[in-house]
């Protein structure tokens, strides 16, 4: 599972389409509340369930084997 | 129970985060000791430090290092004395350097230490070293080889990069407790610090990737290994090593390494 930042967005679809469960958002923290949010947002991501298909290294080596 | 894998800079401000987020006590924090240094005779781990910091409301949010309203008595005294000063440590946070480098010297591991002077700042998380070995990040560049704080803080990280290597880290073990936080957390998380040099010794202390994919196998119907990036990581490091791996994304570069390990 990957947070990415949003303007990395175009990088997130690169990686959904090889299997990996893929979460855009503003991940830069400047203030107190950017700080939190993040963490609320990763703690939730964690939570949300299942992913099935295969496990994220499996698609961390095809990666890493694409040109 | 949340296991965090983190640098000091970006790492600290998730870790800031997360504990307005959920119970501190619930968060296990493995820190990377790869950019430790011995300055002025002293043990610094600024990574550890900064995690400490932070839990303890003693962080300089202005700096993002060191402690909030420090003094530099001590840095100017040294500077007097012909002593190097390029690596800024304040007043109060060399009252930490002094009582961790006595605990070492009494015969403490760096998590006893750690242990130590979480509880006397009153820190509710657990903060964990990644080892009590020696690992240690060195910078290869064109005007030789340089530890992590001489290339990032004394030469401002104006060099170019021909390589990253994490000495030691081979015959490292994980610090007692780091297995076992990662087995037996509900998420390990690893923060958005930065990949190569934050996050890539953790993972080069045998035996804690595997153990995450061990883990993230085992519990593979609600897989819970969350890797964080952000786009700023990649302004901050411009890697000019030569060759395809140096002008990789920061993903590609962590994916790399966690393939490698």
């Amino acid at each position: 599972m990957l947070i990415c930042d949003t303007r990395d967005a175009r990088a997130a679809d690169a990686l959904r389409k090889n299997g990996l469960r893929v979460q855009c958002t503003q991940t830069i923290m400047r203030r107190p509340e950017d700080k939190a949010a993040l963490a609320r947002e990763a703690l939730s991501f964690v939570a949300a369930g299942p992913l099935g298909g295969e496990a994220p290294s499996t698609a961390f080596r095809r990666l890493d084997t694409q040109p | 129970m949340i296991c965090v894998l983190t640098g000091g800079t970006g790492g600290a401000k998730f870790v800031d985060g997360l504990r307005q987020a959920m119970p501190a006590e619930d968060i296990t924090i493995i820190v990377n000791t790869g950019d430790d240094l011995l300055w002025w005779g002293l043990y610094v781990s600024p990574d550890i430090d900064s995690i400490t910091y932070v839990l303890s409301g003693m962080l300089s949010r202005e700096r993002g290092w060191g402690v909030k309203g420090d003094t530099f008595l001590c840095l100017q005294a040294m500077g007097q004395l012909g002593e190097p000063t390029w690596f800024h440590a304040g007043d109060r946070d060399l009252a930490v350097h002094l009582l961790r480098s006595r605990l070492l010297a009494e015969g403490k591991t760096l998590s006893e230490a750690t242990a130590i002077i979480c509880e006397k700042l009153g820190v509710k998380a657990r903060i964990l070293p990644m080892s009590n070995s020696r690992v240690e990040t060195r910078v290869d560049t064109p005007i030789g080889e340089l530890s992590f704080e001489e290339y990032f803080v004394q030469r401002w990280y104006q060099d170019p990069v021909n390589s990253v290597r994490f000495a030691g880290a081979s015959d490292a073990e994980p610090a007692p407790g780091v297995i076992e936080a990662i087995v037996s957390a509900d998420a390990v998380l690893i923060a958005p610090s930065n990949p190569v040099t934050s996050i890539g010794p953790i993972l080069a202390v045998p035996g804690i990737v595997m153990r995450c994919f061990e883990r993230e196998e085992r519990l593979r119907r609600s897989v819970r290994l969350l890797v964080m990036l952000r786009s700023q990581v990649r302004r901050e490091f411009s890697w000019r090593r030569r060759g395809c791996h140096a002008r990789l994304p920061v993903w590609r570069r962590l994916m790399r390494i966690f393939s490698m390990c």
